[in-house]
């Protein structure tokens, strides 16, 4: 019975859940939000999107979900499930034990993951054995298996040598490897593909979509890239001023959006296959520590009208996993996406 | 017009005990361009290809090994230093970053002040003048406080419209612009693109635009030349290149970005060129084609012979089979999966 119930549970819980995470940043006056109330989740074997231009939160939502912003002199606020595990409330060494084995992050910059000084190989083992309770030789295969599901050629060579060795496309392959080496429930990529040539970049995409099928991981992938989401996200949610606009399934929010900052920016996209000019957004992001009544975007938004500027728009629901924080998006007709030639 | 023919360029990568070369890295090898007054010549490929390399050469801040740059009739290479001044006028870089290529004590009027001052343009009062009207010209602020102000004080859409003010200043007829637009966001990026293309327009400028991404060259070139490890592998109007591509490389570029429309996407992204790896060390270079190990329809003849650059379906490309590359398709692993007649 209680198995049963467990078992039900597991299949209904999200792998990863947000509840109204809120990230301050604490000063003298007042707190200033940098990450306004952003709620989603994640199921097991499915992609989400979080889109935005610089500025948005979408980083700090991803480092907020790991539990990595406190450190930093930033406060948190709302909550972090992983799976049945609520990972806001953990603290010091017992969220280390679940972060890197049941989360794991991937950057832009490898850098931020690999030590030059250390080789590789053993950097894997490293997070393996504080995970596992493994023998340093049983670590050290299962480095050089993540290794190869990373798609390493030669792992047993790449193994035992130093991060400066490898070019970026390996470096950043290296860098996955040891996200995946405990087989986590939850990977959150931060523009992972960003500094990456393009043909590189569709590589990495390819792998992060094979060992998310082969792993059944959810997976967060944070872009400013529209393309990165039609290729890899099953459902997107865009993000601007610290706070999510609109969420939904990708070719709902892409070929039907609701808000128009969706639109604005897929319009600004230049695209290789498609030749209509491209429009950009006049103004710009406000600061987080902005005075604003209204629409956080009402100031550089086309269909602003007064009562945008009245009180701030709630996230609403509009459909099964929908939600658009505009009081006008019902007024309005967006053509959403222009389909490639 | 602005000519580019044979440029080559070798660094020395690593030297023995003794000072001979060891390993060189030929960064440019036989490049030719040419830019025409009112028109954009992209020129694309992904890092460590050449592409600045060849910006800085003809711009004049490196000395080629080789070949020429000539501008209106006139050669650049080897001039001496005084007379290169005046023809530097003529042509006016815009880099990536902003944010180091401006410098952050020099308030922006005095920046712009002092190019007009170098180059012998107008009175003081002429120069102010001048400033306000380029910075308007840009979609900047242009009353007096607005000289004033420091790098700093703008956000990065606008130092790029700094950048920008500072090329136009000394009214040039060509711009090297070198990733002009990259660090900036699509919202911004799409407004600055927008003013390039009005600028171009008034004032029949020539741009050589340097870019990694094929999406904002689709939108501002109006012929594009690829570079793969130094060389250029296929050139032509942008049309013929991102519709018919000729070169493996060209083909494995544009398969490999993203679109944004998920449908498209999706049916794309399962029939494209794969190219394994990333690009070979540049010191070390293979015999022959010098894309052939990626390459999926290498064959024999592509060890034994760099292909050269030559006429092919209304452009230039140096690859053996391109009718092959052309008639193309490839199945979801990459596979070439029939090669009908061109």
């Amino acid at each position: 019975m209680t198995a049963g119930l467990e078992a039900e549970n597991a299949v209904r819980l999200p792998a990863l859940s947000v509840r109204d995470l809120r990230v301050l940043l604490p000063d003298s006056e007042r707190d200033i939000e940098l990450v306004r109330g952003v709620s989603f989740e994640v199921a097991a074997g499915e992609c989400l999107g979080l889109v935005g231009e610089s500025g948005a939160g979408k980083s700090l939502t991803g480092y907020a979900a790991m539990g990595l912003v406190e450190r930093s002199g930033l406060r948190l606020e709302g909550t972090v499930n992983v799976a049945d595990v609520c990972i806001s409330d953990l603290g010091g060494r017992r969220l280390s034990r679940i972060r890197g084995q049941r989360i794991s992050m991937i950057f832009q910059e490898p850098s931020v993951s690999l030590n030059p000084a250390f080789r590789v190989g053993s950097q894997i083992a490293e997070v393996v054995r504080v995970h596992r309770r493994t023998s340093r030789r049983e670590a050290w295969d299962r480095a050089i298996e993540a290794l190869r599901l990373a798609g390493v050629p030669n792992p047993e060579r790449r193994a035992r040598e130093y991060p400066h060795t490898l070019s970026g496309g390996l470096k950043q392959r290296a860098m996955i490897a040891m996200a995946i080496s405990c087989e986590p429930e939850v990977l959150i990529a931060d523009e992972a593909t960003t500094a990456l040539d393009v043909t590189v970049q569709a590589q990495i995409l390819d792998l992060l979509r094979e060992l998310q099928d082969r792993l059944g991981m959810a997976l967060v992938v944070i872009t400013h890239d529209f393309g990165v989401v039609a290729d890899i996200c099953d459902r997107v949610a865009v993000m601007y001023a610290g706070q999510i606009i609109e969420q939904g399934d990708v070719r709902d929010v892409l070929y039907r959006p609701q808000h128009p900052y969706t639109q604005g920016l897929l319009d600004a996209v230049p695209r290789a296959f498609e030749t209509a000019a491209v429009v950009g957004i006049a103004g710009t992001v406000p600061p987080p520590d902005a005075l604003l009544t209204g629409c956080r975007f009402a100031p550089r938004c086309p269909y602003a009208q007064d009562e945008c500027r009245v009180s701030e728009p709630e996230l609403m629901a509009t459909g099964r996993d929908a939600m658009v924080r505009c009081i006008r998006h019902s007024d309005i007709n967006l053509p959403g996406v222009r389909r490639a030639v | 017009m602005l000519e580019a023919t044979s440029l080559d360029k070798s660094f020395v990568v690593e030297r023995d005990a003794l000072g001979r070369v060891r390993r060189s890295l030929h960064a440019v090898d036989d490049v030719s361009l040419r830019v025409e007054p009112g028109r954009t010549l992209a020129l694309v490929g992904e890092s460590g290809c050449g592409k600045s390399t060849t910006a800085e050469l003809i711009l004049q801040l490196q000395a080629p090994d080789a070949g020429s740059v000539v501008l209106d009739g006139q050669e650049l290479t080897g001039m001496p230093s005084k007379l290169l001044r005046a023809t530097r006028r003529r042509i006016q870089p815009v880099f990536q970053d902003p944010y180091s290529s401006l410098d952050p004590s020099q308030t922006i009027g005095s920046g712009l002040n002092e190019l007009l001052a170098i180059h012998g343009i107008g009175s003081s009062r002429e120069r102010v003048e001048r400033a306000q009207r380029v910075l308007e010209r840009v979609g900047l602020p242009s009353d007096p406080r607005a000289l004033s102000r420091y790098p700093g004080e703008f956000s990065g859409g606008q130092r790029q419209r700094v950048a920008i003010a500072r090329a136009l200043i000394v009214e040039p007829d060509y711009v090297v612009l070198d990733e002009a637009v990259s660090a900036l966001d699509v919202s911004t990026q799409a407004l600055v693109l927008q003013l390039l293309i009005d600028l171009q327009r008034e004032r029949e400028l020539g741009y050589l635009f340097i870019s990694h991404d094929l999406g904002v060259v689709r939108h501002l070139a109006h012929d594009v030349a690829v570079m793969y490890l130094g060389q250029i592998v296929e050139h032509g109007p942008a049309e013929q290149i991102y519709k018919r591509p000729s070169h493996p490389y060209t083909r494995a570029l544009l398969d490999a970005v993203p679109d944004p429309d998920p449908d498209f996407q999706h049916a794309r992204r399962t029939r494209r060129i794969v190219v394994s790896g990333d690009p070979p060390d540049p010191t070390q270079r293979p015999a022959g084609c010098s894309f052939r190990l990626r390459c999926p329809f290498a064959h024999e003849v592509c060890a034994q012979e760099d292909p050269s650059l030559s006429e092919f379906d209304g452009r230039l490309v140096a690859c053996h089979f391109a009718s092959d590359v052309l008639s193309s398709d490839f199945s979801a692993d990459g596979e070439v999966v029939e090669a009908g007649p061109a």
